[in-house]
């Protein structure tokens, strides 16, 4: 190692130290309690109880609600991911345009975002989706000529709920654009010049060097996202007063941690439920990292 | 290298910081420290007998510590753990068997002898749920029994309806309910004849006389899905959507932003509202119509059943100061909080010579006195640590699918049987 590649390293650990303190220091504690928790029984007052692996036993086959939640999480992840990070790339694409006032635009599109994910716009979306005043269906009926009245139902329905959820994902896709808007804009122009030069048209550059140049970017868009997806909680908690109703059909995995642990006071299940949660984000990630040759990097050979 | 120094410098400070911010913590104060939850009016009852209590009792410090009443219990719970609970907890029917199942709560007994204190002067509904094998646990402030219907009087007006007395039944409260509907031009409702304050299907259970366990001070099992008074009532509440089409159904009431059904209530849009007598402050702003009270129908089979609100005092096991609490605890469900309670109009004291008296002052809403016969048929969740979990995580997520009108209630009890089997009450 050469003395700048050393001074590399150290500024790098450095940068990274203040995380892994915090990591260690104040989520290392609980995620080991947990897990210690997770083979016990305990309700905050009674002493702690082991129980070997009654929980996960429990959970895997005795508990259809555990089920319910982990698909209803899936089932959002699975179609919020993709069509948001597309929605993010074709908005970006849009932003990335040399027209006056763009500045303006790109304002405008990343709002939504800086408002995140709060109750407050929880409250705001459980407006836009009430089934027989709200928004949506005020559009919907408009431009398709039914009547309000067999409009979806969204959240007060068991089928549309959870893509009431999805479609409200979108509301974010500002936080992407913006990401990859600076990944678009570092994508060298010669490349496009040269790409122009072979005679490719506009959806080959987009396939050939766009796309390509993007590939870091959507791979930790990805990787984010997904980690993201997994734990929701805000919204649906906001917009089902913290039930995952009707009938369970919005229940997602964050949630029903969050109401074994502080509603039925079910510490060592709710830390089971905790742990299958993470290992499955791990795998996720793992999977994603595994299968991340499609990503090219700058700089490096492809042998 | 002189950034990298900077970084450097920069890097022991924030460890510094985080190092110092964390050892921050603080111990907690020799106060006597009570706990409760409740609106701003409900707890500026309780800031001004804490304010005479330290009148009279000036070497007791008290402080108050007002939680949010969905965190309630939790928040307690882990104050427990932590040993910085508060001394004397505001608890009500629901949340004691928490508390109580937990072994959290000091038995009163001893005090209650040692005061000579006469429990007699309060309703033995209620003080017979706060006691269990003889002992008592809280000292009750009041009861809510939940049996009250708010009608607007000028949309009974409108429809040219009598306003409904005290011993109508089931079948007159639908027919008057749809009587008292308003439509606008395009079918669209205007005016509901009915809702209750939140999905509330005990109300109707106790009233037709079904059941949720076999035994509510010491539960064994679940009797709500083979109980066929209880499956008639489920179906009945279903109807008032579907059938009947006298209440909001749940699509309307899922995405209703924040606003609650007492505030349809307020601006017009219900005819009838049920809920406890809770609601009175803030129905005495309404300004553009008169109101009244009615207690609910009797019951298809001619009696009465209510679930309740109602609440007390209790000390906890953990407290330091029980002598003290206990002082605390003597006064401010004693005769003087009663009254204070009463002239809010809040609630009906536990406490009967206020109820018979205070209580019933010439103030809206007139027919409050209703609640003194009430009181007599009130019924309380099981005393097991499940309640929570079994009606809002099993019975619940299926009812919302016989609201919806998706399954009948016959279906969804033959559903609800053998999750409810595999979930008995726990009572340890």
């Amino acid at each position: 190692m050469t003395s700048a590649e050393r001074k590399e390293a150290i500024s790098a650990y450095m940068f990274i130290t203040p995380f892994l303190l915090a990591m260690i220091f104040i989520t290392g504690g609980p995620v080991l309690a947990a897990f210690g928790l997770s083979f016990c029984k305990w309700d905050i007052l009674t002493p702690i109880q082991f129980v070997g692996l009654d929980n996960y036993k429990e959970m895997f086959f005795g508990d259809p609600r555990f089920w319910k939640a982990l698909y209803n999480t899936a089932y959002f992840t699975f179609l919020s991911v993709p069509i948001g990070m597309g929605l993010s790339v074709v908005v970006a694409m849009l932003m990335n345009q040399k027209v006056k006032g763009i500045a303006i635009y790109r304002t405008i599109y990343y709002l939504p975002s800086v408002l995140g994910t709060s109750v407050a716009v929880a409250v705001l979306w459980k407006w836009i989706f009430n089934a027989d005043s709200g928004l949506l269906n005020y559009m919907i009926s408009f431009f398709t000529g039914l009547p309000m009245s067999e409009c979806p139902k969204w959240l007060a329905s068991e089928f549309w709920s959870k893509n009431a959820l999805i479609l409200m994902s979108f509301w974010g896709v500002g936080g992407g654009m913006i990401i990859y808007l600076a990944g678009l804009q570092g994508i060298p122009t010669a490349l496009y010049e040269a790409a122009e030069i072979d005679g490719a048209n506009r959806w080959q550059q987009f396939l050939t060097v766009t796309l390509p140049g993007l590939s870091p970017v959507i791979f930790f868009q990805l990787i984010i996202t997904i980690v993201n997806s997994f734990q929701i909680f805000t919204q649906v908690y906001a917009m089902t007063d913290g039930l995952g109703g009707p009938a369970d059909s919005t229940l997602v995995m964050v949630l029903y941690i969050y109401q074994k642990a502080f509603k039925y006071y079910q510490m060592g299940y709710a830390s089971a439920l905790a742990w299958v949660l993470f290992l499955c984000i791990m795998l996720a990630t793992w999977i994603q990292f595994r299968y991340s040759k499609w990503v090219y990097y700058e700089g490096e050979l492809r042998k | 290298m002189k950034n990298f120094r900077l970084a450097l410098v920069a890097f022991v400070c924030l460890t510094f910081v985080a190092a110092f911010s964390l050892s921050g913590c603080s111990k907690g104060s020799s106060k006597l420290k009570i706990s409760s939850w409740g609106s701003p009016e409900e707890n500026q009852i309780l800031v001004d007998l804490l304010n005479d209590f330290q009148k009279k009792h000036p070497e007791i410090p008290v402080e108050l510590q007002r939680l949010p009443y969905n965190e309630y219990t939790t928040k307690l719970l882990t104050e427990v753990a932590g040993g910085l609970a508060p001394d004397v907890v505001f608890t009500e029917v629901g949340n004691f068997a928490d508390l109580f199942l937990r072994g959290a709560l000091e038995p009163l007994n001893p005090y209650v002898q040692n005061d000579h204190i006469d429990l007699s002067g309060y309703y033995p509904s209620v003080t017979d749920r706060f006691t269990v094998d003889g002992q008592i646990y809280v000292i009750p402030r009041d009861t809510a029994p939940i049996c009250v219907i708010y009608y607007n009087k000028k949309a009974f007006d409108d429809a040219g309806v009598a306003y409904p007395t005290d011993d109508w039944t089931i079948d007159d409260f639908v027919a008057i309910a749809k009587k008292v509907m308003k439509k606008d031009a395009t079918g669209k409702v205007t005016r509901w004849g009915f809702i209750d304050d939140w999905v509330m299907p005990e109300p109707w259970v106790y009233d037709f006389g079904g059941s949720y366990v076999d035994n509510v001070k010491h539960p064994t099992k679940w009797t709500f899905a083979i109980d066929p008074d209880t499956q008639k009532a489920i179906q009945f509440r279903a109807d008032m959507i579907g059938k009947y089409k006298i209440m909001m159904p749940p699509s309307g009431l899922a995405a209703m932003g924040g606003m609650g059904t007492g505030d349809m209530f307020s601006n017009g849009s219900e005819a009838m509202f049920i809920s406890g007598i809770w609601k009175t402050p803030t129905f005495r702003m309404i300004k553009d119509f008169k109101w009244d009270v009615v207690m609910m129908p009797k019951g298809p089979r001619g009696f009465r059943g209510f679930s309740t609100g109602g609440s007390g005092y209790g000390i906890l096991k953990s407290s330091k100061m029980k002598k003290e609490a206990w002082e605390l605890v003597k006064y401010i469900s004693g005769e003087e909080g009663a009254k204070k309670l009463a002239q809010t109009g809040l609630a009906q004291p536990a406490l009967m010579k206020e109820a018979n008296t205070t209580f019933l002052d010439n103030s809206d809403p007139r027919n409050k006195k209703m609640l003194l016969e009430a009181v007599k048929y009130v019924k309380y969740p099981p005393m097991c640590k499940n309640w929570d979990e079994v009606t809002h995580s099993i019975i619940g997520p299926e009812l919302d699918k016989v609201w919806n009108g998706t399954e009948t209630a016959e279906e969804a009890m033959e559903k609800l049987k053998p999750m409810l089997e595999k979930n008995e009450p726990q009572t340890k």
